[in-house]
């Protein structure tokens, strides 16, 4: 074995490591979209981040189904039906990323992460 | 931030004592006046080379900078304390109900306070070594004080300081009775200890970027490494701990029943965490070997650098949709200052390190020739490379959002799945060095001989993994009951779970065992290093018990009702009853019944309580764990239901509809004939439930308080209530309401977490052995240059 073949399989193999991560990652990656784009869009894992519109939540408990609106920051607005496991807090909630699918013009969720106002402080001067 | 004002004046409401508005201005000019030491400390040191004279005032200056800058911490501890809610940030962070270590941690519960927290950490650490830099004082201080000043820079425009805003009228300065509170979902012991003890660990990365710039500009490679060795070890354990105590944070409080979630915010302390592994073993081969002095020197500047790179990635918005660790958008100026701070000192790195860093190495460390094939350094130098690689992996990954936004579209997220399918490839190779390495040589040997040497080793983690398996082969979240269970491969495609955790646990019995065997053979020599093997060991412990509890889990969502027990998973779970003074009592809990299949029970005690955020009434809870060595069953309560439809649902007269399952008609609306206070106005309804039909005339009634709706029942299982009822069509708003709160549970298995709690000891002890094993001692003589067995 010559003197300089442990550095250079280690360039070969990092390189290619962090190539096939980043090939990862580009096509593993779950896209942000806004409304529109959702719309248009055939991926089910999108996530789609926008306000709460308290007064549209509605929960439906015989078919454990949460229902709401959400303004994004286009301010294009649409409902969003979430079946299965209910974030906790979601009253404290101001914020939401739903990650789903455009069904029907409404937004299947399979998921809900939801942002609590504790660290959203007043919009600083 | 919203509060109440009358348009009366503030007769009533209490003036701020003169003290605290002392104390307050105490806290902006020690920031100041710190930044003007350390200002001074720096330009002092940088002249000392030509006027050695100044190097002592320098560091007086430096000493009175960093002490300066615990002034402001305890000026905000006292106004926290104190209940000083004329400030902003005590206003909205604190509450003079509270206890009073949730005053404490109230300092550190948002933006201003956590930077304050991170320069309290990097002078106190900057105090504790500059008496020990030597050679390297007058540059060491020179970065030390600069870091310091910009972190000084930063918390002037990010200053906790501020008065609320119209809280000064006529010349006097009022004084909130009551602050907004800490977020109940922060309120526990976790929030006390965990931010200052990571940030203790944030604050230590200073040390290694100074020393490492000071030994390329003194061109000195060699001793920075024996001054720094021990701080590494230090800094190592104490990020670890603060990591590990962050997962078990979310773990007990989240109520998602996991660990580690990939949140940007707690990569950023992984990553540091990370590269600070791998400079411990360069800082290893260059004293043993005298080699990697110049990749030590880049590596010294990594997990500092990565550190300041990640709080300028989650602070500046960038990452806004993608964290639950979100923050207010910085301060403008403090983000400027942040910026400018990152590219500086990035680029001034990377420029330092292109023109010295192989010179100063070459001409200042004597190498010893390099072994061929198998021996410790080259492990170690793929150990290194795959630990670094993680790092930037995991960099790359949380900066994702952003590279994504670069090109087109508003970003994209790397997911939990994601993130576990590009580490596992870094990880199987890392614990095979791990396990492998600690029998290697520094000098060549052959594979055979390696072999030799490990195939002990081998053959007994190979047998704990099946005695593993077997041990957790029956039962409810057993081996049998994983049989359909699948994970994702990068394929595309699924592959079984049972066969990968079965090479992820052989792959952690190899790790720990290696580690153990390792430990006990030095131990009985008394070699100090056998503190890095209890490290190694009490990772794979950890390690361990995080995939187990991962992959092994079993969830399920089910609903319980006073009366009404519902099953979850293999138990039968019934409500018993809520404890507490009132329903606003912290310590309030939710008492649920599990029974197991053999009749055996115990109580769950979820928390759950109400508090008031404005107008609204909102509902707090607690998990529930319930430990024991081989699982948890871990409860989350989510918030109870007690209506049916949330929104009142309009109904005709007349009309009849089935909601959900529920059939309404309105048969007629009733009047009791007076108008007036006393008048009542109903509705005879007929409803049809699960249950029966049921026919029922909700009514509101007219009091001097307005019209009062009246709960009506409707069989056992439900209340009718009129919202409201249209004076011209007769219309009514019907909202049905449970007699019975429903309330949502998901219960989980988390096989093994009790490994994660152990391993978390384990890493944290063998740590602090090896940094004390390493603690200088003045009189040592230089490090070895023989090749010694370790």
């Amino acid at each position: 074995m010559s003197m300089k073949l442990g550095p250079l399989i280690s360039g070969v193999v990092a390189a290619t490591a962090l190539s096939a991560v980043v090939i990862a990652f580009t096509t593993g990656a779950s896209p942000y979209v806004t409304i529109q784009q959702a719309k248009a869009s055939t991926g089910d894992r999108l996530h789609l981040a926008g306000d709460i519109v308290k007064s549209t939540v509605q929960n439906d408990v015989y078919t454990q189904t949460l229902t709401f609106q959400v303004i994004d920051s286009n301010g294009d607005r649409i409902k969003v039906k979430h079946k299965g496991e209910k974030p906790a807090n979601l009253s404290e909630a101001t914020k939401v990323v739903a990650v789903g699918k455009i069904d029907n013009g409404e937004f299947q969720s399979s998921e809900l992460i939801v942002k609590c106002p504790s660290k959203y402080e007043a919009e600083k001067k | 931030m919203e509060h109440n004002h009358n348009e009366d004046p503030f007769a009533n409401v209490p003036r701020a004592e003169a003290w605290s508005l002392v104390v307050g201005q105490a806290g902006s000019i020690a920031v100041y006046v710190a930044l003007a030491f350390l200002v001074l400390s720096g330009i002092l040191y940088l002249i000392s080379g030509k006027v050695p004279k100044a190097e002592k005032f320098a560091t007086i200056s430096f000493v009175i900078g960093s002490i300066s800058i615990f002034v402001p911490f305890g000026c905000l501890l006292a106004l926290f304390i104190k209940d000083q809610f004329q400030y902003e940030y005590v206003f909205s962070h604190g509450d003079s109900l509270t206890e009073l270590k949730y005053k404490i941690a109230g300092v550190w519960t948002a933006q201003e306070g956590s930077f304050l927290l991170w320069a309290c950490a990097t002078s106190l650490f900057g105090l504790l070594t500059i008496g020990g830099s030597g050679i390297y004082r007058r540059t060491y201080g020179t970065v030390f004080a600069l870091i310091l000043g910009s972190l000084c820079g930063i918390l002037a425009y990010e200053s906790p300081f501020d008065l609320l805003k119209d809280v000064v009228q006529k010349g006097e300065v009022l004084m909130p009775p009551r602050g907004n509170g800490m977020t109940p979902s922060l309120q526990n012991y976790w929030v006390v200890i965990h931010p200052p003890t990571i940030f203790l660990g944030f604050g230590a990365l200073t040390i290694f970027f100074a020393y490492a710039v000071a030994a390329m500009v003194h061109k000195n490679a060699k001793d920075w490494i024996t001054y720094c060795r021990p701080w590494s070890l230090v800094t190592l354990a104490i990020l670890g701990l603060g990591l590990s105590m962050g997962g078990l944070w979310a773990y007990e409080t989240q109520g998602w029943g996991g660990f580690w979630a990939w949140d940007p915010v707690e990569n950023v302390s992984l990553v540091p965490w990370l590269l600070m592994a791998a400079l411990i073993h360069g800082i290893i081969v260059q004293n043993v070997r005298g080699r990697w002095a110049a990749s030590n020197l880049i590596m010294g500047g990594l997990p500092f650098l990565s550190f300041v790179y990640g709080t300028f990635l989650t602070r500046s918005g960038l990452l806004d949709k993608v964290s639950v660790h979100s923050f207010a958008s910085m301060d403008r100026n403090a983000l400027g200052i942040l910026r400018g701070f990152l590219i500086f000192l990035v680029v001034g790195f990377i420029a330092l390190c292109v023109w010295r860093a192989k010179s100063v190495a070459n001409e200042t460390v004597k190498s010893i020739e390099p072994e061929n094939g198998i021996n410790r350094e080259n492990s170690y130098r793929f150990g290194m490379m795959v630990l670094s690689m993680l790092g930037l992996v995991i960099a790359v990954g949380m900066s994702w959002p952003v590279i994504a936004a670069l090109r087109g579209g508003q970003g994209a997220r790397v997911e939990e799945w994601l993130y576990h399918q590009v580490v596992v490839w870094f990880f199987i190779p890392l614990m095979l060095l791990m396990g492998a390495a600690p029998f290697v040589s520094w000098r060549e040997m052959g594979a055979k001989a390696l072999f030799g040497r490990i195939a002990n080793v081998l053959s007994l983690s190979i047998g704990l993994t099946g005695f593993t398996f077997i041990g957790l082969m029956d039962g409810p979240f057993g081996v049998r009951s994983h049989a359909e269970s699948t994970v994702r491969n990068p394929m595309g495609g699924t592959w079984p779970l049972i066969p990968v955790l079965g090479l992820l646990m052989f792959l952690c019995w190899f790790v720990a065992v290696t580690g153990g065997w390792r430990a006990i053979e030095l131990a009985k020599k008394w070699k100090m290093s056998v503190g890095g093997f209890v490290s190694h060991l009490g990772f794979a412990v950890l390690i361990g018990g995080l995939i187990l509890s991962r992959g092994m889990e079993k969830k399920q969502q089910s609903f319980v009702q006073s009366g009404s027990p519902a099953s979850a998973l293999d138990y039968v779970v019934s409500f018993k009853k809520l404890e507490g003074k009132d329903l606003f009592d912290r310590d309030s809990k939710a008492v649920f019944e599990f029974k197991d299949p053999a009749g055996r029970t115990f109580d769950a005690t979820p928390g759950l309580y109400y508090y008031e955020q404005g107008e609204e009434l909102k509902t707090q809870v607690w998990p529930f764990v319930k430990s024991s060595p081989t699982h948890d069953v871990y409860v989350a309560l989510f918030p109870p239901v007690t209506d049916v439809w949330d929104m009142p649902k309009t109904f005709k007269p007349k009309e009849k509809r089935t909601v959900d399952q529920i059939t309404v008609e309105y048969l007629e609306p009733t009047s009791n004939g007076t108008t007036g206070v006393g008048a009542k106005f109903g509705a005879r309804m007929r409803i049809t439930t699960r249950t029966g039909t049921f026919d029922v005339e909700p009514q509101m009634q007219v009091t001097e308080g307005g019209i009062q709706p009246l709960l009506t029942p409707v069989g056992t299982e439900f209340f009718a209530v009129l919202g409201r009822m249209d004076a011209a069509t007769r219309a009514v708003d019907l909202k049905l309401m449970f007699q019975k709160p429903l309330y949502p549970l998901e219960v989980f298995y988390k096989p093994m977490t009790s490994l994660v709690w152990v391993g978390t000891g384990i890493l944290t002890i063998g740590g602090l052995m090896s940094a004390f094993a390493r603690r200088r001692r003045h009189s040592k003589a230089p490090a070895p240059l023989s090749p010694v067995e370790v």
